[in-house]
């Protein structure tokens, strides 16, 4: 891994003793998925309006279309869809509800998303928004914005958790030491799309399309913080490389009409929002993250605060009033080196020179 | 006691559970339960003893609970469980829960029950019908006794500090008995002084007892329980059958409800012959029952304050 920027204060501890169980064998095709190191991003400067925080759904429509098309290489959005699902599959669609709702997957962009489903021919009542936890899914009201029999659920509402399919690992001495997978995602799915947001995050550094997988998908995730010390560093790509998590999850939709700069993932107070007003495709959701570091710390830096990769405890605290009061300070040590770590897992491209970014502007 | 021939027949048997009898194991499996006079109602009803005028031969223990303490590390409170477990290990045998707030006696009387201990309840005037309920519940698990399970031996000096530890080590269900020198017949003994356990190691009883898990193992550990940190565990049995018993100091679970609260994992091979909560839908079973290796594993549906399994060893 490449050395982690200045001010290296808090070291990462040394990888904890994973074990990982699971009845599901690897399938060819799993992340980093079709293709690997390829990210289009789509701008639209319309497809927000900053004050009322209204969304433009034609400009939503054009993004996906073009960026999907653009991943692809195909001329009709029609085709790229049909690349990876068709009436046969089953297909959870991984939203972003933790800061809902000033931060989410925006329901115009998951419906944008559902109604190219059923496109290519996925039945609606075979199409699943879903979180992990009952109460932050709810806030979006996601059923008012998709087409009827389109379902909203999660692991409290369906299936529950999987109980051949967990990690367990002790990381600071707790009971409860195992994190399983939802029920849904190894009984059901066929697919899944990842639809995170653009968000600074206090423990992992920013949170993409590896954490919303990760913490998303399995439970008891939170016990990884403790402290100024967190073990998202390597929780998460471990997480993310389980199977059938890894290999069912097809594409990532990076949701960036909106995002949070700090106090993530949470946005109680508006003051930490942007607008980044884009959005990024692909199937690597490596190359897509290693971006994002980008996009959250240069916007840290415009704000004149610290940057994710401080590691200073001088600027720890253990008062969440004081972190969400003062973007100088952390809750914990911030770990963007997880989107790194993943990709030694195999999950997909860091480095920068090897990422095929494409850019465009609609 | 049960015989050492016993115990090989046992271990033959695949037990990984070294089987020990301590003063528990010998007591009826239901508890005698008096009550005082504010629950003279229950007396009435036949499903309590009145407490006798006489008490002194019931040693005052607090009232059992959880607290939720500040964490430094994060925004939410971290659970304190305020249990007599210890107490009973160390070999106190009638209880007298002379102080117990309101909302606590069904809880005091399920420990009670758990650990086979005499007791007397002072019920707080509203709790007398939850009490009830409990008692009920209570009589309804009378099965033959069966010898306590456990693999940790605990040589105790009889000090504050390991009763403090003796404390940390019933809360994190680290199943032990007390023992006057070490047993080899059991998985880990535990002595101060030794080189595993200096005398120094237990000025911070939270630390020792994370230093006991460790020299243990996980893998070795009796019984687990994942979704859950403010619940208690017993375990008995004997060459055919186990009794699990939960008891549940919050109301607050983690993250996890319905059908799959607890996920349970027990060192041995078992089939569940019953379910029985109090407080639980009357449709609630155990789920996902599976058997990885020499262990036995289900999930437990929520329930309120004390769950008991019954257990039949597959052979």
């Amino acid at each position: 891994m490449a050395a982690v920027p200045a001010l290296a204060t808090l070291q990462p501890r040394p990888i904890p003793d994973y074990r990982v169980v699971t009845n599901h064998k690897p399938v060819p095709g799993g992340l980093p998925g079709r293709y690997p190191g390829r990210v289009v991003t789509v701008h639209s400067p319309l497809c927000i309006d900053e004050v009322t925080e209204k969304v433009d759904v034609p400009s939503v429509r054009t993004m996906i279309a073009r960026g999907m098309s653009t991943l692809t290489g195909d001329k009709d959005p029609r085709d790229s869809w049909a690349r990876f699902f068709d009436a046969q599959d089953f297909v959870g669609i991984k939203v972003n509800a933790s800061g809902a709702p000033g931060a989410m997957s925006m329901p115009e962009v998951v419906a944008e998303i559902t109604r190219n489903l059923i496109t290519v021919g996925v039945k609606p009542a075979s199409i699943v928004i879903h979180e992990r936890g009952a109460g932050q899914i709810l806030l979006p009201k996601y059923d008012q914005f998709v087409p009827a029999g389109v379902r909203v659920e999660s692991a409290n509402t369906w299936l529950g958790l999987d109980p051949d399919v967990y990690v367990e690992v002790n990381f600071f001495g707790e009971e409860d030491t195992r994190s399983y997978l939802i029920r849904m995602v190894t009984d059901q799915f066929t697919k899944i799309i990842n639809v995170p947001n653009m968000k600074d995050h206090g423990a992992a550094g920013v949170t993409g399309c590896l954490k919303n997988l990760a913490y998303g998908e399995f439970n008891n995730v939170a016990r990884s913080h403790y402290h100024a010390q967190t073990e998202t560093l390597t929780f998460i790509g471990t997480l993310a490389r389980v199977e059938p998590l890894r290999s069912r999850t097809v594409l990532n939709i990076m949701d960036g009409l909106r995002g949070v700069w700090h106090a993530g993932p949470f946005s109680r107070d508006r003051k930490y929002r942007f607008y980044p007003k884009q959005m990024k495709f692909g199937t690597d959701p490596v190359a897509i993250d290693r971006l994002l570091i980008d996009i959250i710390d240069d916007k840290r830096k415009k704000e004149g605060v610290i940057s994710v990769w401080n590691r200073d405890m001088k600027y720890f605290t253990t008062k969440p009033e004081d972190w969400e009061r003062d973007p100088n300070m952390n809750r914990s040590i911030r770990e963007p080196g997880h989107i790194e770590y993943a990709s030694t897992l195999g999950l997909g491209l860091y480095d920068l020179a090897k990422i095929d970014h494409v850019e465009l502007t609609v | 006691m049960i015989t050492l021939r016993r115990v090989r027949l046992l271990a033959a048997l695949g037990a990984a559970a070294l089987i020990a009898a301590s003063p528990i194991a010998q007591s009826r499996t239901v508890a005698r339960i008096f009550v005082t006079g504010a629950g003279a109602r229950l007396v009435e009803q036949g499903i309590a003893g009145a407490a006798p005028s006489e008490t002194s031969g019931f040693q005052e223990v607090p009232s059992p609970g959880v607290r939720y303490l500040p964490n430094v590390a994060r925004a939410t409170n971290v659970p304190w469980i305020d249990s007599n477990g210890w107490r009973f290990a160390r070999g106190l045998r009638k209880a007298n829960y002379a102080k117990v707030p309101a909302g606590s006696a069904a809880l005091a009387a399920a420990e009670a029950f758990v650990f086979s201990i005499d007791a007397i309840v002072d019920p707080d005037p509203k709790d007398v019908d939850d009490l009830g309920a409990m008692l009920r519940f209570i009589r309804s698990q009378e099965a033959p006794p069966m010898s306590e399970l456990v693999n940790i031996g605990v040589v105790d000096d009889g000090s504050p500090v390991m009763g403090e530890v003796l404390n940390l080590l019933t809360r994190r269900n680290l199943l032990f008995r007390v023992v006057k020198k070490p047993d080899p017949g059991l998985d880990l003994n535990v002595q101060l002084g030794t080189s595993d356990f200096p005398s120094e190691a237990a000025v911070n009883p939270y630390e020792f007892a994370a230093r006991v898990r460790a020299k243990l193992g996980d893998d070795k550990r009796l019984v687990r329980l994942y979704g859950t940190n403010t619940v208690i565990v017993r375990l008995t049995g004997d060459d055919k059958r186990a009794r699990l018993y939960l008891l549940a100091f919050g109301a607050r679970r983690q993250e996890n409800a319905g059908p799959q609260a607890i996920r349970v994992r027990l060192v041995g091979r078992y089939r569940p012959l019953k379910f029985s909560a109090f407080g639980a839908a009357n449709e609630a079973t155990l789920g996902d029952l599976r058997n990885p290796g020499n262990t036995t594993e289900f999930w437990v549906p929520d329930f309120r304050i004390c769950a008991v399994i019954d257990l039949e060893r597959i052979v």
